[in-house]
């Protein structure tokens, strides 16, 4: 069932799910693509759809992997939370919210813009120090990288590669949280047809 | 800029290529439009591998083989490569019986580097895979080395050597007049030369086309996994018999795991999308075969895209509509081992206009006539 999902169960997913009491609420999430977020519960890994998204945890990640446009470390959101990508917004701890209070006031803004309401206020995301990256890193340096603990250095260098490289290869900062190997196998179905080669039949640029 | 040769492809192959000609004493520019090893160059499992080739292939990956072994004399680095073996695992009776024909064609066509192996000697080599696997097929001198790391080394000897690297320049058109190439580029640039080498790998049949050479290459994104780290447990590279699969332990634990299952690649953007179901269908087959892996996370999957033939063996040699023109893409997703010895066949085209090298199997207009006959090759793991 697609839907509207809040992701992050702090004071501005709190705030925007009192608003949006249709949406599902979510603590967290390892992967993103357009229109499904993966999730990893006890009962093993679970695809989530989603038509709308309201991203309030601290998990840029996931935001990078959706293709939302970042500048200065954080996700580029309109007054309302509006990401770069329809359909998406973000609020609270993602833009840098530095109380609760400033979170539910943002999770607050970013559900009324969803709900079709008038916003009680703008927000704006808060600035980040642009990390100096290290020079682009090979896949196994990213997953040292990636193993670490999430939270900001995680993010900041990860996003750091993610600007090396442009818009191009987005899985370089994949996935945003580690997730569990046989839970992962677990969901594999019994076979699988292979993926016909791509053709190609393009010109030069 | 006005040289010798041109090398339209910033890749492995093209840095190779660049390396070779200048070390001839030549001018060389290589035009990449994105940046030095943007794809499968960097992205590749980076299995330095003989072991299963397709017979054709085999006389290059020997060469090479021997190449990657004093690597660093070649380009000044050790490209972080190991011998550790490559071991093809069968799961069955019938595989491993495939695997004991393979090394006894092998060794009647007079190559000694594939050696079939019984279940006891696999288990010595692989003490935790799984009870069902029936033996295998190793080469023992195969191993693996760092594509990024190699890809660099390889172009910082090209630029000692005298090659010039151009990044952001990628070719938007290309005209022959009076012996000469003159190509204009995204980034404004222009450059001539009589001679044009195209590495442009997954975007290879696109130069090709707008000279009027159509060739079949398609494109795939192969994707990959590193696991968390984990105690070492497998030394060498392993692969399946009848499933798709690669496998490795790098020195500081991390378990990668490719071999062939495919996101989806968009040449125009050069961006990748992950398919997590088939990343799913990789974990699924890494853990049938080595059970160690159930506690472990996956913490990265990335793909980068391969140009890929019908035939599964690349394009190398003189193009046949124009000349002045050298093809090397379409590697297939296991191009990687063939690199240091594929600059040296593609400067002997340039500047000789032949090579010592057996290419005819690889010619550009090989496809519409009657495959050959004769074996092909083993089940190959991408990168």
């Amino acid at each position: 069932m697609s839907g509207l999902v809040i992701l992050g169960a702090g004071p501005a997913g709190s705030a925007a799910a009192a608003i949006l009491p249709e949406a599902r609420l979510i603590a967290t999430a390892w992967h993103a693509e357009p229109g499904r977020l993966w999730i990893e519960t006890a009962a093993g890994v679970e695809a989530v759809p989603f038509d709308r998204l309201l991203l309030c945890a601290d998990e840029p990640l996931l935001l990078l992997a959706l293709g939302c446009a970042f500048a200065d470390g954080r996700p580029q959101v309109d007054p309302t939370g509006r990401t770069s990508q329809p359909g998406i917004h973000a609020a609270g701890a993602i833009l840098g919210a530095s109380t609760a209070e400033e979170a539910a006031r943002q999770g607050r803004i970013a559900a009324q813009s969803l709900a079709g309401l008038p916003p009680e206020g703008v927000l704006a995301a808060t600035p980040l120090a642009e990390p100096e990256a290290p020079g682009r890193l090979d896949p196994l340096s990213i997953a040292q990288l990636l193993e670490t603990p999430p939270g900001p250095a995680r993010s900041a260098g990860i996003l750091a590669q993610a600007a090396l490289r442009g818009p191009r290869l987005s899985s370089v900062a994949a996935p945003a949280r580690n997730v569990g190997f046989a839970a992962l196998a677990a969901m594999a179905p019994a076979t699988l047809t292979p993926r016909e080669t791509q053709a190609d039949t393009g010109t030069l640029a | 800029m006005n040289v010798d040769v041109i090398v339209v492809g910033g890749g492995l192959h093209g840095m190779s290529a660049a390396l070779h000609i200048a070390r001839r004493g030549h001018s060389v520019l290589v035009l990449e439009k994105d940046r030095v090893a943007a794809h499968a160059s960097s992205y590749s499992a980076g299995g330095v591998r003989t072991l299963g080739r397709h017979p054709a292939e085999v006389p290059l990956a020997v060469e090479s083989l021997a190449m990657w072994h004093r690597i660093a004399e070649l380009v000044g680095d050790d490209c972080d490569f190991h011998e550790t073996g490559h071991v093809k695992v069968a799961e069955t009776a019938a595989e491993l019986a495939e695997l004991e024909a393979r090394a006894a064609a092998m060794r009647a066509a007079g190559w000694d580097h594939e050696e079939a192996i019984d279940a006891a000697e696999l288990r010595r080599i692989l003490p935790a895979v799984a009870p069902h696997a029936t033996g295998g097929l190793i080469a023992r001198r195969n191993g693996f080395a760092r594509p990024y790391r190699t890809t660099l080394a390889f172009q910082r000897a090209a630029e000692a050597a005298g090659a010039t690297i151009r990044e952001g320049a990628g070719v938007e058109g290309l005209d022959r007049r009076d012996g000469q190439w003159q190509l204009r580029c995204t980034d404004g640039s222009t450059h001539t030369a009589p001679m044009l080498v195209n590495t442009a790998g997954a975007w290879g049949a696109r130069l090709a086309r707008s000279v009027g050479e159509e060739i079949p290459l398609g494109f795939n994104a192969f994707m990959m996994i590193y696991t968390s780290a984990l105690p070492p447990f497998v030394t060498p590279v392993v692969g399946l018999t009848g499933r798709p699969m690669s496998f490795k332990q790098a020195e500081t634990g991390h378990v990668m795991i490719g071999g062939g299952h495919k996101g989806i690649g968009d040449l125009d953007t050069g961006a990748v999308a992950l398919d997590v179901e088939r990343l799913a269908f990789s974990a699924k087959t890494a853990l049938d075969v080595f059970p160690i892996l159930k506690d472990a996370r996956m913490v990265h999957a990335w793909a980068g895209i391969e140009g890929v033939l019908p035939d599964e063996i690349p394009v190398v040699g003189l193009s046949r509509t124009v000349p002045g023109l050298v093809h090397a893409f379409g590697f297939c997703g296991h191009g990687f081992e063939l690199g240091p010895v594929m600059g040296g066949i593609v400067a002997q085209l340039a500047l000789d206009g032949a090579t010592n090298m057996p290419i005819a199997p690889f010619a550009p207009d090989r496809f519409g006539a009657p495959a050959a006959a004769g074996p092909g090759a083993l089940l190959q793991p991408a990168g």
